[in-house]
């Protein structure tokens, strides 16, 4: 089963980061390198990461963890810990 | 009519809230009531661009309905098609004639049309009322609603471009709750903080910035600290004028119970190009971020090439971005440019990962937006040239004469440090220029300003005080910048 922990590190990876500093209450607005492209770039990775798709008027809901975890739960990944 | 207008202020205005109250508690009439104010304010203009904007509001209309009934691509693309050859035809055919005519060697002929006022703006907002009913954002739809929110008069002819579903539950509701006479009282304070940036500041800077533009349009050649003055002078016009009108259109918008998005969040503190975006025109780069980019960058975010994946979505949306404003390559450029520099700021960050000290960042990204607003504001390709040419020392450096004595060669000595300003003393358009440096950098922005204001009786009196100045200053209306676009 995947981790929280995976996801966290994708983030950390993408916007380089502490994957220490994220939690499921970051947001986008905490991170200043995640922007527009940052979203894509993300969605890429956490569909290569997960074998998940999405779609494209989910993306301009990704504005935080908790959001991200929502939708991989809605897509069959449930993140432990 | 001109929000910075004793018509509108005195006239137009007070009448409005008159109507609108009048029927405050029947949501359906206060719409219609809405609708009709805001075509009486653009009859205003040229009447017959009324007849042309009705046209494409019952064809976007019908063609909404359409797609509600059968969310299928034949109507969204027919919709869409409509209103881009709608906006080709009239902004850009001649554009497109004049390029044609100088590729094919024969002189084709041009429509000559003038632009009707708004046109970008409301054009771009009915696609994407249309496109959001095709994604099935947009539930429930009223007629009325529609065409009150299209026409909006505050939003109307320079944006902020507006979705449907952020403003159709302020319309379909009454007004005059406690809350709301609050929030009128909030939106006359934005309306007149705008309004002061637009008379005290931008105007100002306006006479220089038009002057120095017509003599670079002519051949004149700055040398090195006049050009940094021009590069420096336009983009704190540009900004105080817009920024200052979509202040208007936010308080006028609150003072009729809607409140719409801000367009301006600081620009020039961007740390980078992407920051700068999410700062400048903020309305504009969502709509071409909602509707282009991310499609394009979705379509393409399993390519293996950078340049395929992420360089072309920056290129296409920021060059299109720059085509929207007008009709000319110094705007294409414009927007390429900031294509560039975007491609450069992603690049940095995910491959060279080369972290800058905040400040320089700061600097780099100042810079380059002054720079690339030269493309912006001047007249032809060849007078953006001899103007960035300027900048770089190939005009030499001119100096006021007694500063230099007998220097010859690469530094000369001229009574004025801005030549072509030659009808004006030196101090004129520093003075005019430092206010509007020192606001934009050191200064609250509306959206602080409007969060800090209570209803008190210092705040009131601030805002009549500020109302009755920007009455005295309004001898002649100037237009907006954003009004040719």
């Amino acid at each position: 089963m995947a981790q929280a922990q995976d996801l966290f590190n994708i983030l950390a990876d993408l916007f380089d980061i502490d994957a220490a500093t994220i939690s499921s209450e970051t947001s986008r607005d905490d991170i200043e390198s995640w922007d527009s492209m940052g979203t894509i770039d993300l969605v890429a990775e956490l569909e290569k990461a997960f074998g998940v798709k999405f779609e494209l008027l989910e993306v301009e809901e990704l504005q935080n963890v908790a959001i991200i975890e929502a939708f991989l739960k809605e897509k069959g990944v449930d993140l432990e810990g | 009519m001109l929000f910075n207008s004793h018509i509108f202020i005195l006239g137009f205005l007070p009448i409005a809230i008159l109507l609108h109250d009048l029927c405050r508690s029947h949501p359906a009439l206060r719409r219609w009531v809405i609708f009709g104010l805001s075509m009486a304010f653009y009859v205003y203009w040229i009447p017959w661009h009324s007849v042309l904007l009705l046209v494409s509001l019952l064809i976007n209309l019908a063609v909404g309905e359409w797609l509600a009934r059968d969310r299928a691509r034949l109507p969204l693309v027919l919709g869409l098609v409509f209103n881009l050859g709608y906006l080709g035809v009239f902004k850009y055919a001649d554009f497109i004639l004049e390029n044609l005519g100088v590729v094919t060697q024969v002189p084709l002929p041009q429509l000559g049309w003038v632009l009707p006022l708004g046109i970008s703006f409301y054009t771009f907002q009915q696609m994407s009322y249309l496109l959001d009913i095709h994604s099935g954002l947009i539930k429930t739809r009223r007629a009325s609603t529609f065409l009150a929110y299209i026409v909006f008069f505050p939003q109307l002819i320079a944006g902020p471009i507006v979705r449907y579903t952020d403003v159709h539950g302020h319309l379909e509701k009454s007004w005059g709750s406690e809350e709301q006479w609050l929030e009128r009282c909030r939106g006359l304070f934005v309306f007149v903080v705008g309004l002061s940036k637009k008379l005290f500041i931008a105007d100002s800077i306006a006479p220089y910035v038009d002057t120095w533009h017509a003599a670079l349009a002519e051949g004149y050649q700055p040398a090195l600290l006049e050009a940094w003055f021009i590069v420096l002078a336009y983009p704190f016009q540009l900004y105080f004028d817009f920024s200052g009108y979509s202040d208007m259109a936010w308080g006028l918008a609150l003072m009729f119970g809607i409140r719409i998005s801000w367009n301006f969040n600081s620009p020039f503190h961007a740390v980078n190009m992407s920051d700068f975006w999410q700062r400048w025109h903020i309305s504009l780069s969502q709509c071409f971020q909602r509707y282009l980019f991310n499609p394009l960058a979705m379509a393409l975010r399993h390519q293996p090439s950078v340049w395929v994946k992420q360089i072309f979505p920056f290129l296409i949306t920021m060059t299109l971005i720059g085509f929207w404003h007008g009709a000319g390559w110094t705007f294409i450029l414009w927007g390429f440019f900031h294509g560039v520099f975007l491609s450069v700021a992603y690049l940095n960050k995910t491959r060279w990962k080369r972290k800058l000290p905040r400040r320089l960042s700061w600097a780099i990204t100042f810079l380059c937006v002054m720079l690339v607003f030269v493309w912006f504001r001047s007249d032809s390709v060849g007078a953006a040239l001899e103007l960035l040419s300027g900048c770089f020392g190939g005009n030499g450096l001119v100096l006021p004469r007694q500063l230099v004595g007998e220097a010859s060669g690469w530094v000369q000595g001229s009574w004025y440090l801005f030549p072509a300003l030659h009808d004006h003393r030196t101090w004129e358009p520093i003075l005019a220029c430092v206010p509007a440096w020192l606001l934009a950098w050191k200064g609250p922005n509306a959206m602080a300003l409007a969060d800090g204001f209570r209803l008190s009786a210092r705040h009131m009196a601030w805002v009549s005080l500020g109302l009755v100045l920007c009455l005295l200053k309004i001898n002649e209306v100037s237009v907006f910048l954003y009004y040719q676009f």
